[in-house]
């Protein structure tokens, strides 16, 4: 095999690229994501593919996918093919859900440009996935992406499609446009003033989805929030665009209105979190991922207030993605046990935070 | 139309009552059962044999049409569906189009597809021409009708109606 996701995410800059920081809103708008659901007619949905069905889909789709000319990096990976590491390395960048990389089994695969920001993932829950991501909030260019590579595909794969159901998809919660619009939103403040359920509330009410940091079934972590649309069926997709993008400027408001509160307050409760946050990440000697995400949070917060110096925004962006158990291993250069990757870990967010340039 | 429970609003109205009160004013209630209960009122008039035995007719009709009602294509049956929460493949939206109309207006507020298909779709969709629409919507009311599905025969209906202005004042434009 020639290249590998090792190859590609070794360089830790990489990982700081996938995050806003700059740009508009880049302090609480992190990154967006586009998603098509997609599935090829004259084959069973995912829940009643027979193993040699779902081999088929997947040797159709790998001949298709391959044959499509949409970037000079593009790359077809079958999942068995690759090193867990490799599965997990893609997965915390995004590029493939938790569901594709640890629940599902089978023939599955990723085909992804990283020039592009675009992956579509075969045989998830349905036959296709196809996503664009990127760092901010820029949902309009995104989708445009998307719909590209949606075009491409169309025009080599038969989707199923009902007249008056639109996409068809294996849950009904998914059918008719497909699509899934998500913001992922850095919101500390509201979480630390506890105003973050009047979002919740509010969100379902304008029928958006909050999810946790790593999308669909996942839980909160750090403070991050993925705002997604619930309903895909009877708006056009420009309407559900328009619908998100509504919204959005109201939550980047809202938590900008409590940052600025709380950064007058100074002195009182969040200042000392920050800067204990910041105490722990550089002289700590273990961290959980977990714990890493939490104090992360704290300080992408105390930087973006101007309560903390240093480090610069884009070195806490990369630190969130590398501190992931996979990267840690992937900087390590070998497979960690769990107490390895802890000491891992602190040792190289330590150096990161003490080096003078950060 | 279904009349809602006056009291918690909640509820389809199935008692109804007239209550006279100590002037002699009357005034007539539509209560759900469980609120009538509450009101003091047996949950339901007695049942004439006639009620009873339609009752009896209904409740077998609903059983057997459930029970046996199993995608030809990949053998899901409705239940299975509930149960997951995954159809098995795309037949089952036709199969189970009944039961998931109102599912998808729940989840959705709405059961129809807006904006044009996107790529290759665009092209074929287009020939899906409205003249066909109309078709298939004239099928589906005729199968809703005897299923005695009244709402949606209503909303195919009117879709009907709209798309036969459509077409006569597309026409009228063309010649």
């Amino acid at each position: 095999m020639a290249e590998t996701p090792r190859d590609w995410f070794s360089a830790p800059a990489t990982a700081g690229n996938w995050m806003a920081s700059d740009g508009r809103d880049h302090e609480i708008v992190v990154t967006s994501r586009v998603r098509l659901a997609r599935n090829v007619a004259g084959f069973p949905f995912r829940a009643r593919l027979e193993p040699k069905r779902a081999k088929e889909v997947e040797a159709h789709l790998a001949e298709r996918l391959g044959a499509l000319s949409l970037a000079a990096d593009q790359a077809y990976l079958r999942l068995a093919d690759l090193d867990p590491l490799d599965t997990e390395l893609l997965f915390e960048r995004h590029l493939i859900s938790k569901d594709l990389a640890r629940e599902l089994e089978g023939p599955r695969a990723v085909f992804f440009s990283r020039s592009r920001n675009v992956s579509v993932m075969v045989n998830e829950e349905d036959h296709l996935r196809l996503q664009a991501l990127g760092p901010g909030g820029n949902l309009e260019a995104l989708l445009e992406q998307v719909r590209d590579v949606d075009h491409l595909v169309g025009e080599r794969v038969s989707y199923a499609y009902h007249p008056r159901f639109g996409y068809l998809t294996s849950c009904p919660t998914n059918v008719g446009t497909g699509l899934r619009l998500s913001v992922m939103l850095h919101l500390p403040a509201l979480v630390h003033s506890k105003e973050i359920d009047k979002v919740f509330d509010a969100a379902s009410k304008m029928k958006l989805a909050v999810r946790g940091f790593y999308g669909e079934g996942t839980s909160y972590l750090g403070d991050f929030f993925q705002v997604s649309n619930q309903v895909t069926l009877g708006r056009s997709v420009d309407k559900l665009l328009a619908d998100i993008q509504r919204v959005l400027p109201k939550l980047v408001d809202y938590e900008r209105d409590m940052r600025r509160t709380i950064a007058e307050e100074a002195g009182k409760g969040l200042e000392d979190r920050i800067w204990r946050a910041f105490g722990i990440l550089s002289h700590a000697r273990r961290l959980t991922s977990q714990e890493a995400l939490d104090l992360l949070s704290h300080v992408r917060l105390g930087v973006c207030v101007g309560l903390l110096p240093r480090p610069a925004l884009k070195t806490v962006n990369e630190l969130l993605v590398l501190s992931q158990p996979a990267h840690v291993q992937l900087l390590a250069g070998r497979v960690l046990t769990d107490d390895e990757r802890d000491v891992a870990r602190a040792t190289y967010i330590r150096q990161r935070l003490e080096a003078p340039t950060s | 139309m279904t009349e809602y429970c006056q009291r918690c609003q909640k509820e389809a109205a199935k008692v109804h009552v007239t209550e006279i009160d100590a002037e002699g004013k009357k005034a007539l209630l539509h209560l759900c059962e469980e609120c009538a209960k509450g009101h003091g009122l047996p949950a339901q008039p007695a049942p004439t044999v006639l009620a009873v035995f339609k009752e009896l007719v209904d409740k077998a009709n609903t059983v057997a049409r459930t029970r046996d009602r199993q995608c030809p294509e990949c053998g899901t049956t409705f239940a299975e569906f509930k149960a997951k929460g995954r159809f098995g493949c795309a037949h089952d939206y036709e199969v189970f189009q009944a039961r998931v109309v109102p599912l998808l207006e729940r989840i959705h507020g709405a059961s129809e597809h807006v904006g044009e298909a996107d790529g290759a779709r665009a092209q074929k969709s287009a020939s899906d021409s409205a003249a066909q629409e109309l078709r298939r919507l004239r099928r589906d009311l005729q199968r809703v009708v005897k299923s005695e599905e009244y709402e949606e025969a209503a909303r195919l209906r009117d879709r009907i109606t709209t798309l036969e202005k459509q077409l006569a004042e597309g026409n009228q434009l063309d010649g």
